[in-house]
C-alpha cells in the first residue's frame, strides 16, 4: 500500500473499498464492541477507577506544562547512565540519526517492536535506501508487513487479516504448508522471527513513557518481542515524542494500572520494561522527535491531545472507527484521538476534513483513561476547518453552496432542481460513468428510494388533511 | 544536531508562554490500592489464582529441597534435556544436586545463540505481586535478560516473603532501585507467559518469549 506521510488525511479519500467488505468490517467491529465491553466492566468493577483517570490527567498536564524542563531532566539521566540522546525536529532528521547510527554500527538488519514514531518517520522505506532490513516483530505488525498493508488499530494492528488469510500468506511468502490454526500460524512466526533476532544488528522500539527523574524509559507489551529487540541486538534505538515524558518513577504505576485495563483489559501487560540505560556491552540511542508537536502544544485548545498514552480505548468505543476501520483516517493515528492529533501536527489545509469523522457521542471522553476532552478538541477542530484554508472550504464545496444558495431563491428554481434531483437518482444506475464522488458512494450503498406519489409539496395536501386533529390557524 | 535540541527547546518554551509561567502545583504520587494487611497464605492463594489466570502456574515451596524436587519433576514430565540458569543464592541453592546432566550455569560468555538453544530457564526474581501474578526481575547484562525471554519454559525463583499486595504496595522498593544511579539494563515486570491476541483476537501463548511460566515462591 503506498504510504506517503499525509496521504488520505482527508478522511476516507481513498480507502472507501474497506467499507464494502462485510467480512473485515464485521470483524473489525465484534473485535471492537469486546475490547470496549471488556474494559467497561473492568473500569466500574475499580472503585478507584475515576481517581486514577484524574489523577493520571493531572500528572500528564503537568508534565505537558513543564515538558522543556523535565526533557532537559531526562536527558541529563539516562546520558548519565550511558545512553546517547539525540534530537530530531522532523521525520526528516530523526531518520538521518537512526541512518547514522545505522552505518557507524555497520548494521544490515533492524529488528523493530512497536513505534508509532517510527510509523511516522516511514523508517523502514528509509533504511531500505541504505540497504538496510528491517523486520516489524510485533506478530500483528509483521503481518501487516508482509502482507504490504498498513496497521488498522494502533493495539491490533492485523485485525481485519483472518486466519486464512494468513494462512494463504504464510504459504505464498514465507513456503509454508497452509494452515489456518492459531497455534500453528504463531508458531511459524516465532521460527521466522526468531532467526531475525538472533542476526540482527540493531533494534528499535518506542517508548511508553519517558522517566525524567531517574532518566529511564519505560515500554509494554505482551509477545516478548519488544524485549528481545531491546536485549538481543548490540544497539538498541529508543524512538520517543517528546510527549512522552513524566516527571517520576513514583507516577509510573497509575499509568500501568490504566493502560493495560483500558488496551486490551488485562491488570498489567506480560512484560513492563523500564529500562535503565544500556547493559555493559550494548549501546542505547535515545531520539526525541518533534515532528508537529510543538505546534500542538502551541495551541492551548489542543495541548492536552499530548496526553494520550496510546490505550486504543476510544478507538474500540467510536462507532465511526468500528464501521471504517484505521485505513480510512490515512495517517499513523485512526479513530477519533486520530481525528484530533492527525490535523493538529500536521494541518488543517492537509487534514481538514478528519473532524467531521466523528458523531460527537462523547464515547471516547467517556473511556479515555487520561481524560481528553476529544469531542470538544472535534468541534474546535471542525470551526478552524470552515474558517480557514482545508479541504472542506474546497472550490467544489464552494461551489455546490453557491448552487444550493441561488436555487433556494426562487420557486421555479427549486422546483426545476428537485425535478432534477429525481430524474438523477432514477437514471444514476444506468449512466456508463459517474462521477468520482458518486462512484466511491455506490460502491458500498444504494440511494434511497424515492417517496411514490411526488414531490413532497404535491403530497402536502392531501397529508395535511390526514392530520388529526386538524391544524388550527393562528391568530 | 545541537542546534535541533536548542530548536525544540525554545519552540515548547515559545509554545508554553515563555521562560514565567503560571504556576502548577506538582503532581503527588498518586494513591493506587490502599493498604493491604493480608497475611502470607492469603496473598500466595491470591497469587496463584491470578498466575493460573494468565496461564502462569505458581509453586509455594517449603525448602529449597522442596523446591528443586519440583522442578526435577517438571524437568522429566517436559523432557528438557538442556537447562541453563542464572547463577545467584536462592538459585544456587534450588540448582544444586539437581542430578541433570545438561544443567549449565549461564554467564557473559554465552552468545543469544546458546541461550536460544535452551529448553528451560531457571532464573531469580526480586519481588512478586499478588494482585496480578507478577514476577518483577532485575536484569543489568545481556545474558542475563535473555535468559527470561529465549528458552521456551522458563521458572522463576524466589522468596515468599517478597509477595506484595500488589504494584502500589511494591513500588517504593523499585523506585529505590531505580532511583540508584549505578543501576544499568533493564526491571521487567513479569505477569504470564508470552501471549498475543492478534490473530483474530485469538489468546495464544509463546509467540515470541516463553510458552511456560512458574513462579515458584520459597518459604
Amino acid at each position: 500500500m503506498k504510504h506517503s506521510p499525509i496521504e488520505g488525511a482527508e478522511f476516507l479519500a481513498k480507502e472507501t473499498k474497506w467499507l464494502a467488505e462485510p467480512r473485515g468490517s464485521k470483524a473489525l467491529e465484534l473485535a471492537t464492541k469486546r475490547s470496549a465491553k471488556t474494559r467497561d466492566q473492568i473500569a466500574a468493577s475499580i472503585a478507584q477507577w475515576e481517581s486514577w483517570r484524574e489523577q493520571a490527567a493531572r500528572i500528564k498536564a503537568y508534565a505537558i506544562s513543564r515538558l522543556d524542563h523535565l526533557l532537559r531532566q531526562f536527558e541529563e539521566n539516562i546520558t548519565a547512565r550511558g545512553a546517547t540522546v539525540l534530537w530530531a525536529e522532523n521525520s526528516r532528521q530523526a531518520n538521518e540519526h537512526v541512518l547514522g547510527i545505522a552505518r557507524k554500527h555497520g548494521v544490515r538488519l533492524v529488528v523493530k517492536s512497536k513505534s508509532m514514531v517510527s510509523e511516522e518517520m516511514e523508517l523502514n522505506r528509509c533504511l531500505e535506501t541504505i540497504g538496510v532490513a528491517a523486520v516489524e516483530t510485533d506478530l500483528g505488525e509483521f503481518l501487516v508487513q508482509l502482507a504490504g498493508q498498513r496497521p488498522t488499530h494502533i493495539v491490533t494492528p492485523a485485525l481485519h487479516l483472518s486466519a486464512e488469510d494468513i494462512g494463504k500468506m504464510f504459504a505464498e511468502k514465507l513456503g509454508e504448508p497452509f494452515t489456518r490454526q492459531h497455534e500453528q500460524l504463531t508458531a511459524i512466526a516465532r521460527r521466522h522471527l526468531r532467526r531475525r533476532f538472533l542476526e540482527a544488528g540493531m533494534g528499535i522500539s518506542g517508548a511508553n513513557f519517558a522517566i525524567a527523574d531517574v532518566g529511564a524509559v519505560c515500554v509494554v507489551e505482551n509477545e516478548g518481542n519488544a524485549g528481545l529487540s531491546m536485549a538481543t541486538p548490540p544497539v538498541h534505538v529508543v524512538l520517543m515524542g517528546i510527549e512522552k515524558v513524566i516527571p517520576s518513577i513514583l507516577h509510573l504505576p497509575v499509568f500501568l494500572q490504566l493502560l493495560a485495563r483500558s488496551g486490551t483489559g488485562q491488570k498489567l501487560t506480560t512484560y513492563t520494561h523500564i529500562i535503565h540505560g544500556p547493559s555493559p556491552g550494548q549501546a542505547m540511542y535515545v531520539i526525541i522527535v518533534d515532528n508537529g508537536r510543538t505546534r500542538v502544544l502551541a495551541d492551548p485548545k489542543l495541548r492536552s491531545a499530548l496526553s494520550c498514552i496510546r490505550c486504543g480505548a476510544c478507538l474500540n468505543a467510536c462507532p465511526v472507527y468500528r464501521r471504517v476501520g484505521g485505513w480510512a483516517y490515512g495517517w499513523i493515528y485512526p479513530g477519533p484521538i486520530g481525528a484530533v492529533i492527525t490535523p493538529a501536527m500536521v494541518g488543517i489545509r492537509k487534514a481538514g476534513k478528519l473532524p467531521f469523522a466523528s458523531s460527537l457521542c462523547g464515547a471516547c471522553h467517556e473511556v479515555c483513561p487520561v481524560k481528553i476532552d476529544i469531542p470538544h478538541k472535534l468541534v474546535y477542530l471542525r470551526n478552524l476547518a470552515v474558517t480557514r484554508s482545508s479541504p472542506v472550504r474546497s472550490w467544489l464545496e464552494k461551489a455546490v453552496w453557491k448552487a444550493w444558495a441561488f436555487t433556494m431563491r426562487g420557486a421555479w428554481r427549486y422546483k426545476l432542481a428537485m425535478a432534477l434531483a429525481r430524474l438523477g437518482m432514477r437514471t444514476v444506475y444506468l449512466l456508463p460513468w459517474k462521477p468520482k464522488l458518486l462512484r466511491a458512494w455506490l460502491r458500498a450503498r444504494n440511494l434511497p428510494p424515492l417517496p411514490a406519489g411526488g414531490p413532497f409539496r404535491k403530497r402536502w395536501p392531501k397529508l395535511a388533511g390526514e392530520a388529526k386533529p386538524p391544524l388550527e390557524k393562528s391568530t | 544536531m545541537t542546534n535541533a535540541r536548542e530548536r525544540i527547546l525554545s519552540r515548547i518554551e515559545q509554545a508554553l508562554g515563555g521562560k514565567v509561567r503560571e504556576p502548577m502545583e506538582p503532581p503527588g504520587i498518586p494513591e493506587i490500592w490502599p493498604p493491604d494487611p493480608s497475611p502470607p497464605e492469603a496473598l500466595f492463594a491470591r497469587f496463584e489464582r491470578e498466575l493460573a489466570a494468565v496461564h502462569g502456574e505458581a509453586v509455594r515451596a517449603s525448602s529449597p529441597d522442596h523446591a528443586r524436587a519440583r522442578l526435577r519433576s517438571l524437568a522429566d514430565q517436559f523432557r528438557w534435556h538442556r537447562i541453563g540458569y542464572r547463577a545467584e543464592e536462592l538459585v544456587n541453592k534450588v540448582v544444586d544436586g539437581l542430578g541433570i546432566g545438561q544443567l549449565r550455569r549461564v554467564d557473559e560468555n554465552w552468545t543469544p545463540e546458546q541461550v536460544a538453544e535452551l529448553d528451560a530457564a531457571v532464573v531469580p526474581g526480586e519481588l512478586f505481586l499478588a494482585d496480578t501474578g507478577s514476577a518483577l526481575v532485575l536484569c543489568r547484562h545481556r545474558w542475563e535478560r535473555l535468559l527470561y525471554y529465549l528458552p521456551p519454559s522458563c521458572v522463576i525463583v524466589g522468596h515468599l516473603d517478597r509477595l506484595y499486595a500488589h504494584l502500589a504496595a511494591a513500588w517504593s522498593a523499585v523506585a529505590a532501585w531505580s532511583q540508584d544511579r549505578s543501576t544499568r539494563g533493564e526491571f521487567v515486570i513479569i505477569t504470564g507467559p508470552s501471549r498475543t491476541s492478534d490473530i483474530e483476537k485469538v489468546l495464544t501463548l509463546g509467540v515470541h518469549g516463553p510458552k511456560q511460566l512458574w513462579v515458584f515462591l520459597i518459604d
